[in-house]
């Protein structure tokens, strides 16, 4: 090698968002890579299919048996016409939940698995170090890393896109209500894979990064919603004997607990789809927002954007956050400031160092 | 012209802990600069500084002209680094992971596989280009882990204990790369605490104990400071009467503290005089008709040198001198 070989010295800095793409393309390409080399990557997504179609017929059967029961309880054993609309939007509505339901439960617990060592692993594998020390876009590393988690996540919930188009064979939901799910899903995949990546850089050890990440996840599916439930109990009027009057008070439970909470918001977009007030999901959405079921058409898209927005929400700001816990230098600058001047030497650079004296 | 290296009162705390306690160094561009003292000295954590990965808790260091403070992204483009440890990523092949670090200083795809080609053949990897990079030794690794610090022809070189961890072989080939990288114009920062390894690359050292540059210069300059006295070794052609004559009359030479006939029959001189001093002492002995065959230091001088300067007994006159 020679000094005249096409190393060149690059003495232009290039733009601060080239070197951010720059940044999230190697790191996701890089990522990616490893994650769908050999067969593993595939077989998950057989496996997660599978057990999705598992679901859906085993709904179709339940609702089908129980239609038939139905009938011969009320007609003397005599045939139903199992196609009837009313029964065929059931099974559809009833399909639509169930795979809604699975599939976040699926997402909230695949995406801390894939986010929860993104940084750790690097730390114990001293590999950060290496990273941090070239110009890289700390923000591009963190959103790279995000992307090819996420993306991942993004194909399991894709796979499941013809599965959930059976619905669409027995009638009883709009296409927007798909629309709205797939929205939710990848808000709240959004969501838990920050938290993930957050935990990852906040510890040192991926174990532990991935048991408080799990934790988080537990106490927002079903903390949230104890806390909820116990807020509104003690917040209800009763008689004597305890029996709630069903009066609630002024200051009952804010519905902000359960925003966070991915489950509620697949209540009440199973409420939406259905539109029947006096189904299980829409009466406990109509508790959850305070709105009473006479006021059906208020109650549609209230409670679940908001839920989705809050998933982003946290997804953006636990994304800043994981940048500056990765960055070297920034973190004390949250504290202290100091005038930046701009990124310019204080004199012309020289063009080349200077070859050593041979002496 | 900067200097490639300026660092001025740089000190870091860990707590009440002071592992870097204001030091001042100016390397100038081309140098390889030896940072040596003993294990916990702060060389790693002045490194670290340098390479940006730890906030100095006092004082500055630039380098090119870029504040490591102030300019850190500036500083990231002119540095190449290799940390005393590091890991590697698994399912990652060699070129792979030459190109990985080479996007980020957003350099060209088509430059970027003339880049990888070329530093696979200066660290001598071209015939693992496709292996995975977790099955390479680890003298393969390290050589790897500098080629990844050169992707982007860096002006200035940090290098900690590049050759730990190395054989022999592995060694002097890697001292073979540090001077031809020096002969391509790259200003090479290295650490350690096998010092003859230093001695033979450097053009300059400086000697740091508990946090603090004892001496600095090149290793002339620090030796002809230091020196107080060296141990030299002889060894005597003949009977052990002609030793013994030998013995007797070199005890009666000025500049000769101490002559002591070793187990192998070979002497032992302790010196008081410089380097003139022993060479006038040799030549007097062999006009004198003793047949000496062999005659120079017990250590490399660097390293008594450094054990002399480091010693934790005299820390009072360490940080006089």
């Amino acid at each position: 090698m020679t000094p005249d070989d096409p190393v060149v010295v690059r003495e232009r800095e290039p733009s601060a968002l080239r070197s951010f793409w720059a940044s999230i393309s190697a790191v996701s390409a890089k990522e990616s890579r490893w994650r769908m080399r050999g067969r593993r990557a595939f077989v998950i997504v057989t496996i997660y299919v599978a057990l999705l179609s598992l679901l859906v017929y085993a709904v179709y059967q339940f609702m089908y048996d129980r239609a038939l029961m139905q009938a011969q309880w009320e007609s003397d054993g005599l045939s139903v016409d199992f196609v009837s609309g009313a029964l065929s939007a059931q099974i559809g509505q009833a399909i639509f939940g169930a795979i809604l339901v699975l599939q976040t439960v699926l997402t909230v617990m695949v995406a801390p698995a894939l986010t929860s060592g993104a940084f750790s692993v690097e730390r114990e594998k001293q590999t950060l170090d290496l990273l941090i020390t070239t110009p890289v876009s700390t923000l591009g590393l963190v959103v790279g890393k995000l992307i090819s988690s996420l993306a991942y996540v993004f194909l399991l919930i894709a796979a499941s896109v013809p599965l959930m188009s059976v619905v669409f064979a027995f009638g009883g939901l709009a296409p927007e209500d798909l629309v709205r799910a797939y929205i939710l899903l990848i808000a709240v995949a959004f969501g838990i894979g920050s938290l993930g990546l957050f935990m990852s850089a906040l510890t040192k050890r991926t174990q532990l990064s991935t048991v408080l990440s799990y934790l988080i996840v537990l106490g927002l599916m079903f903390g949230t919603l104890v806390l909820h439930t116990y807020w509104m109990a003690s917040s209800t009027e009763r008689e004597n004997d305890g029996r709630p009057i069903g009066q609630v008070l002024s200051h009952h439970a804010p519905e902000a607990i359960l925003w966070l909470n991915p489950l509620a918001a697949d209540v009440d977009l199973a409420c939406t789809a259905t539109a029947e007030f006096y189904q299980f999901t829409c009466s406990y959405i109509s508790v959850v927002t305070g709105r009473g079921a006479e006021a059906a058409d208020s109650m549609r898209d209230v409670f679940w954007p908001v839920s989705a927005a809050s998933f982003l929400v946290l997804g953006v700001g636990l994304t800043l956050l994981t940048t500056q816990l990765i960055a070297p230098s920034r973190r004390l600058r949250l504290r202290r400031r100091p005038a930046v001047p701009p990124e310019q030497p204080p004199e012309a650079t020289p063009p080349e160092a200077t070859p050593p004296d041979p002496s | 012209m900067i200097p490639a290296v300026r660092i001025q009162g740089l000190a870091k705390r860990y707590g009440t802990v002071l592992a870097v306690a204001g030091v001042d160094l100016e390397i100038g561009a081309g140098e390889i600069f030896g940072l040596v003292g003993p294990n916990g000295a702060g060389k790693t954590t002045i490194i670290r500084m340098l390479a940006t990965l730890l906030e100095p808790s006092d004082g500055e260091a630039q380098i090119c002209g870029f504040d490591v403070r102030r300019q850190p992204n500036s500083v990231r483009r002119v540095i190449g680094y290799m940390p005393d440890t590091f890991g590697v990523y698994d399912d990652m092949r060699v070129w792979e992971y030459l190109d990985f670090f080479a996007q980020f200083y957003v350099i060209p795809t088509s430059q970027r596989r003339q880049i990888v080609t070329d530093l696979l053949e200066l660290v001598e990897l071209s015939s693992r280009r496709d292996d995975y990079v977790h099955t390479l030794s680890r003298g393969m690794q390290q050589r790897l882990c500098l080629a990844h610090a050169l992707v982007h022809d860096p002006r200035v070189l940090l290098l900690d204990e590049p050759a730990s961890g190395l054989d022999p072989r592995a060694r002097a080939e890697l001292r073979e790369l540090l001077r031809e990288l020096s002969s391509l114009g790259k200003t090479i920062v290295i650490s350690s605490h096998i010092l003859p390894e230093l001695e033979e690359v450097c053009t300059a050292v400086a000697i740091i104990d508990r946090g603090r540059v004892l001496a600095s210069g090149s290793v002339d300059q620090i030796q002809a400071r230091f020196r107080r006295g060296s141990v030299v070794r002889a060894r005597i052609l003949g009977d052990p009467d002609a030793v013994r004559s030998a013995q007797e009359f070199l005890s009666a030479q000025p500049d000769v503290a101490s002559v002591e006939i070793m187990s192998d029959g070979r002497l032992e001189l302790a010196l008081t005089g410089d380097d003139d001093a022993s060479a006038a002492l040799l030549y007097r002995a062999m006009t004198a008709g003793h047949r000496v065959v062999s005659f120079g230091p017990v250590a490399s001088d660097l390293e008594e040198l450094f054990l002399q300067v480091t010693s934790p007994n005299e820390p009072d006159e360490q940080s006089a001198a």
